[in-house]
């Protein structure tokens, strides 16, 4: 049985290599376009890894994570920002939202593969 | 004078540049909506990219496994089942070979046998002829004592009956002496016979024993070799298939600035619409003011609580044609 990730993303482009990158690995993929749309396709879904992008219309990644982190089913579950901002003081909201870590794009394939290994119980 | 002239020029070029702004307000919507469909079929293209890289990597790994699977699993368990296979192979011909080479020699010793059961027969035949040369000499020696009876007369009517007897029974072992080296004649006959037959195969045998431990040799020589060469290929293909993915790696940092323009675009975009909607409300309430200066901070602050990249918030505290350095690595921070 594949661990299931959610990639939440407005550019369809990095879904699309999130995507390749984590199907490579051996995941099954579910995809939103922001964080409303992630909230919907999480559902009932087992999930053993969410990785968002910060700014995206609808929701933004932080009430993205937030919302996620009331639910008891994913109080743990590692999330990762995948963003182009770097900015410290964003990252520690991402911090007080609940995610797990922070990568800044343009991410390389393995070495993300590599944070997510840290990150996977 | 002089600077009332200029001052005339300067109102002059003020009233012809507010003139020109409606022109230009009717672009700018233009010049967004060319962004925003170059943006989006940019990443079409990226997204339809992306989906080769997904059909390449599987065609690669099926590649290689299909190789695999040919010789027979997985690489390492594949090489020790070919490779065992080979020396089992070779190990049961040499027995096979070894043994048909046991059975020659078991044949040549049969030979030796027949050859000396032969001998032994033409001994049997030199006493059989003792035997009837003893026969004969009894019936000449039965001849001379009925000789001597018929001399002696109505006396030696009794010694003529051993006599006949005698010679009798000289001539019944002849008889019997010539039937047994008739036999064993034949028998010697047979056995040269089959002994020449034996040795005809084993000879034959022999040659096609040679000629089978050299085919062997050269099936399992050229099994081996196809076997190297499928485990070289294999490899290969292992090893391009690792640059591949390598490759598709790099192309897919390298596809993220389509990401990064996107956004930028978004908020070039964004800022532009809000240009747009200051000199639209200057336009059309009054007379365009020279002195005020666009962007104006509050467009300054939209624009920078905007942009999301440090390479964008870089470019506003830079002069405009110095670039920034491109960073390769990848910005990680685990809480």
């Amino acid at each position: 049985m594949p661990r299931t990730a959610l990639i939440v993303d407005d550019s369809a482009s990095i879904r699309e290599m999130v995507a390749f990158t984590l199907r490579e690995a051996g995941f099954a993929v579910l995809e939103g376009v922001h964080g409303a749309d992630g909230l919907e396709k999480l559902g009932e879904q087992r999930v053993e890894l969410i990785i968002t992008d910060l700014n995206m219309p609808v929701m933004d990644g932080l009430t993205f994570i937030r919302q996620v982190r009331t639910r008891p089913a994913n109080r743990y579950t590692p999330i990762l920002m995948l963003t182009t901002e770097s900015q410290p003081e964003k990252k520690q909201q991402g911090k007080a939202a609940g995610a797990t870590g922070w990568v800044v794009k343009p991410f390389h394939p393995m070495k993300l593969l590599e944070v997510i290994g840290k990150v996977l119980p | 004078m002089k600077s009332l002239r200029k001052l005339f020029a300067w109102a002059s070029a003020g009233k012809r540049a507010l003139r020109d702004i409606p022109g230009c307000l009717a672009v700018l919507p233009v010049l967004r909506a060319q962004l925003h469909e170059t943006s989006q079929q940019v990443e079409e293209a990226v997204v339809g990219v992306c989906g080769n890289f997904t059909g390449i990597a599987a065609r690669a790994r099926r590649a290689v496994a299909q190789t695999a699977e040919l010789l027979g699993g997985d690489q390492q368990d594949s090489d020790a089942t070919v490779e065992r296979s080979i020396e089992t192979s070779r190990l049961t011909i040499a027995g096979l070979l070894e043994r048909v080479e046991r059975a020659g020699q078991m044949s040549s010793l049969v030979i030796s046998s027949m050859q000396e059961i032969e001998a032994t027969a033409v001994g049997i035949e030199s006493l059989l002829s003792e035997v009837q040369r003893i026969a004969f000499l009894n019936k000449i020696v039965a001849l001379n004592a009925k000789i001597e009876a018929v001399h002696v007369g109505q006396l030696g009517s009794g010694f003529e009956v051993v006599a006949d007897e005698i010679s009798r029974q000289s001539a019944r072992s002849d008889e019997l002496a010539e039937g047994i080296g008739d036999r064993i004649g034949q028998m010697r006959e047979r056995v040269r016979s089959a002994a020449a037959n034996l040795r005809e195969c084993v000879a034959q045998d022999r040659a096609k024993l040679d000629e089978s431990r050299h085919n062997a040799d050269t099936a399992l020589t050229l099994l081996w070799s196809l076997h190297q060469k499928a485990r070289e290929c294999l490899s290969r293909m292992t090893g391009e298939n690792q640059s591949l993915a390598d490759d598709i790696s790099s192309a897919v940092v390298a596809l993220q600035f389509q990401d990064r323009v996107k956004q930028r675009v978004a908020h070039v975009m964004s800022v532009l619409q809000s240009v747009e909607g200051v000199l639209g409300s200057e336009v059309g309430s009054e007379a365009a003011r020279p002195e005020r200066a666009i962007p104006t901070p509050a467009l300054v602050a939209e624009m920078h609580a905007a942009y999301s990249m440090e390479a964008e918030r870089s470019v506003m505290n830079r002069p405009a044609v110095q670039s920034a350095p491109a960073s390769s690595d990848m910005e990680v921070e685990l809480f």
